[in-house]
């Protein structure tokens, strides 16, 4: 018996990883294509790496970089979320006119591209009016009507004096932005439980209050990492703001330089650069913001052993 | 929850710390190239000359301009980008010291300065605008400088251009020049002889136009002559002239059409600088003298 058992035992398993020919062959043409990207880098001396850098750190286009590409998103993200918060929420109301003027407010943004806007208002607006009086509509008519001496006005807005400037800029970009941002915070309000907002009724808190301490921070895990997203496009749309023209602004000034000197692509190349640069400090950083708005949610499975494994190398 | 957090706040930190870095330690020492002498030919105002402006300046005591800061050598942006300078530049600065007045030089898009000056957002509009029938139908237009095509081949001719006979080849230009219309007569005269039309490769700025010859893109291309014998001398011979510059035309300021009596007065200004010869001394700073005029006009 203890003989038998013995031999119906099998033997050891000969396993041998499956082998992948083929991610060698890619592996081998990705290292060929590398290999003549950077031969080309480093022969045509079109490319001009040296004069880019230097162009990088020129006075006018750093001056560009902050006050108008990230003092530019900024400006127009703040713009953005908070109106399109506000937005959002005039959307989920029962008021057919609230509801009505979110509805049609994000329907027409959404719908004009970001240069057409631009370009609208840095000639057309001003166009249209120059100044920018604030007061009773059809105030300087009713007056006549009455024969007031007062034309009904308040106050009156330098149109053309703004529209030039890093603040039409931001406005532009940040009416644009709110329409976006109305949708993603409207997702992140219906996402939260409707026995959140009924729970804080039964303790009767008014809508207002509820919507500020209960809906709005628990929505913020859905809201966060796709404003994360939109935060870091608008710092690439900032370029469109050279449509107004805004000249404080990276790339207007990369141009100017373009244009100046007739060296082009050194300058485009400084751009892209300092684009690629922002973008990925704020990529690190949207990282750490995710993590801490999305604790308790979603926790990432342990590292999968496979995956962490160099394709090719070796196979699995 | 504190220390959860301060990645992102040594990030902003760190950011921060970097921008205040780069602001001090940016540089302008990128080369100059065009006019370095800053022509210093000071004007008085002629008390004449003052009675004639708009009411409007003379309360702001400065000329508001609209100017495509684009177009070198006649208006680009000085190595500090802010300052606008170039042949239009000087010349009109000079024109407003005749008038007691500080000009105020606003980059824009050149297709919107005439709507800015019909608005009222410019004042006068001065970027190197050819006086077309079209132009002078909407605003007023003084004339103060001409300037011809000239066609800019790469360096040696390789395709063998010759302006009167281009037909069947890639012609860059500028979107909204007067080239635009020059090369699309030429075309029409190509198709009517049975031969292949002009091909033309348009671009928003100069600058690509400038590139799209060096780069082979455009065979040739046509621009008014300041701005093409620049690309000449700035690409250090990538390219060449071709040809002798032809079918001139006045460049003129753009005006509202209600202030004639404005634009006027811009005329007689522009007379008494070229009587003290300081006119042409401007035009000689930039190397355009050839274009000087002395028929000054208001819509020629």
């Amino acid at each position: 018996m203890s003989t038998s058992t013995s031999t119906d035992r099998p033997g050891l398993i000969e396993a041998r990883p499956v082998r992948h020919p083929w991610r060698w062959v890619a592996v081998a043409v990705i290292a060929v294509i590398a290999a003549m990207m950077v031969s080309s880098f480093l022969t045509n001396g079109r490319w001009d790496f040296s004069l880019s850098a230097q162009i990088m750190i020129q006075q006018p286009v750093i001056d560009g970089l902050l006050r108008g590409t990230i003092l530019g998103t900024v400006g127009a993200m703040v713009i953005g979320v908070s109106l399109g918060i506000l937005m959002a929420i005039m959307r989920l109301s029962d008021n057919v006119v609230l509801h009505g003027v979110a509805s049609v407010y994000t329907w027409f943004f959404r719908a004009i591209p970001r240069y057409v806007l631009l370009v609208i208002i840095g000639t057309g607006i001003g166009y249209l009016y120059n100044t920018l009086d604030v007061g009773v509509p059809f105030g300087k008519q009713i007056a006549g009507l009455f024969g007031l001496s007062s034309t009904l006005t308040f106050g009156t807005i330098n149109v053309n004096a703004i529209t030039g400037t890093i603040v039409g800029g931001m406005i532009g970009l940040g009416l644009s932005e709110a329409a976006y941002m109305a949708e993603i915070a409207r997702a992140g309000i219906l996402s939260v439980d409707k026995g959140q907002s009924e729970a804080a009724q039964a303790l009767g808190m008014p809508d207002g209050k509820a919507m500020l301490r209960i809906i709005l921070p628990q929505a913020m895990r859905v809201i966060v990492p796709p404003t994360g997203n939109e935060t870091i496009a608008m710092v690439k749309d900032t370029s469109l703001l050279s449509a107004i023209p805004i000249v404080v602004e990276l790339f207007y000034q990369t141009n100017a330089i373009g244009n100046r000197t007739l060296l082009v692509m050194p300058c485009f190349v400084a751009a892209t650069l300092w684009y690629l640069i922002v973008c990925s400090v704020l990529m690190v950083g949207q990282y750490y913001l995710e993590r801490h708005f999305g604790r308790g949610f979603g926790e990432k499975k342990p590292k999968d052993k496979r995956f962490a494994r160099a394709a090719g190398m070796g196979g699995a | 929850m504190a220390r959860r957090l301060s990645p992102a706040i040594t990030l902003t930190a760190s950011a921060a710390i970097v921008g205040l870095a780069l602001s001090a330690c940016g540089s302008n020492s990128l080369s100059t190239p065009g006019a370095s002498a800053k022509p210093t030919v000071a004007q008085t105002a002629d008390p004449k000359l003052v009675a004639a402006l708009p009411a409007k300046i003379k309360a702001a005591g400065k000329i508001v301009v609209g100017t495509d800061a684009t177009y070198a050598p006649n208006e680009f942006l000085d190595t500090d980008g802010k300052t606008v300078k170039g042949m239009d530049v000087d010349l009109f600065n000079a024109v407003a010291q005749k008038f007691g007045m500080k000009v105020d030089w606003v980059p824009a898009s050149f297709p919107s300065i005439i709507l800015g000056v019909d608005s009222g957002k410019y004042d006068v509009g001065v970027s190197s605008f050819t006086i077309n029938p079209d132009r002078k139908k909407q605003v007023n237009m003084v004339s103060y400088f001409t300037a011809g095509t000239q066609w800019v081949v790469p360096k040696g001719n390789p395709k063998h251009v010759n302006p009167d006979n281009a037909c069947g080849l890639n012609v860059g230009v500028q979107t909204g020049t007067v080239q635009i219309d020059d090369l699309t007569a030429r075309s029409k005269k190509c198709t009517a002889a049975g031969k292949k039309p002009i091909n033309q490769i348009v671009e928003t700025l100069q600058v690509k136009v400038n590139t799209d010859v060096v780069s082979g893109k455009a065979d040739a291309m046509a621009a008014d002559s300041p701005v093409g014998l620049y690309a000449v001398k700035q690409t250090n011979g990538a390219v060449e002239a071709v040809g002798a510059s032809y079918a001139s035309a006045p460049y003129g300021y753009v005006l509202p059409k209600e202030e004639t009596a404005f634009a006027a007065a811009i005329v007689d200004a522009l007379k008494s600088l070229d009587a003290s010869g300081d006119y042409k001394k401007i035009l000689t700073t930039w190397g355009v003298q050839s274009g000087a005029i002395s028929n000054f006009a208001l819509n020629p």
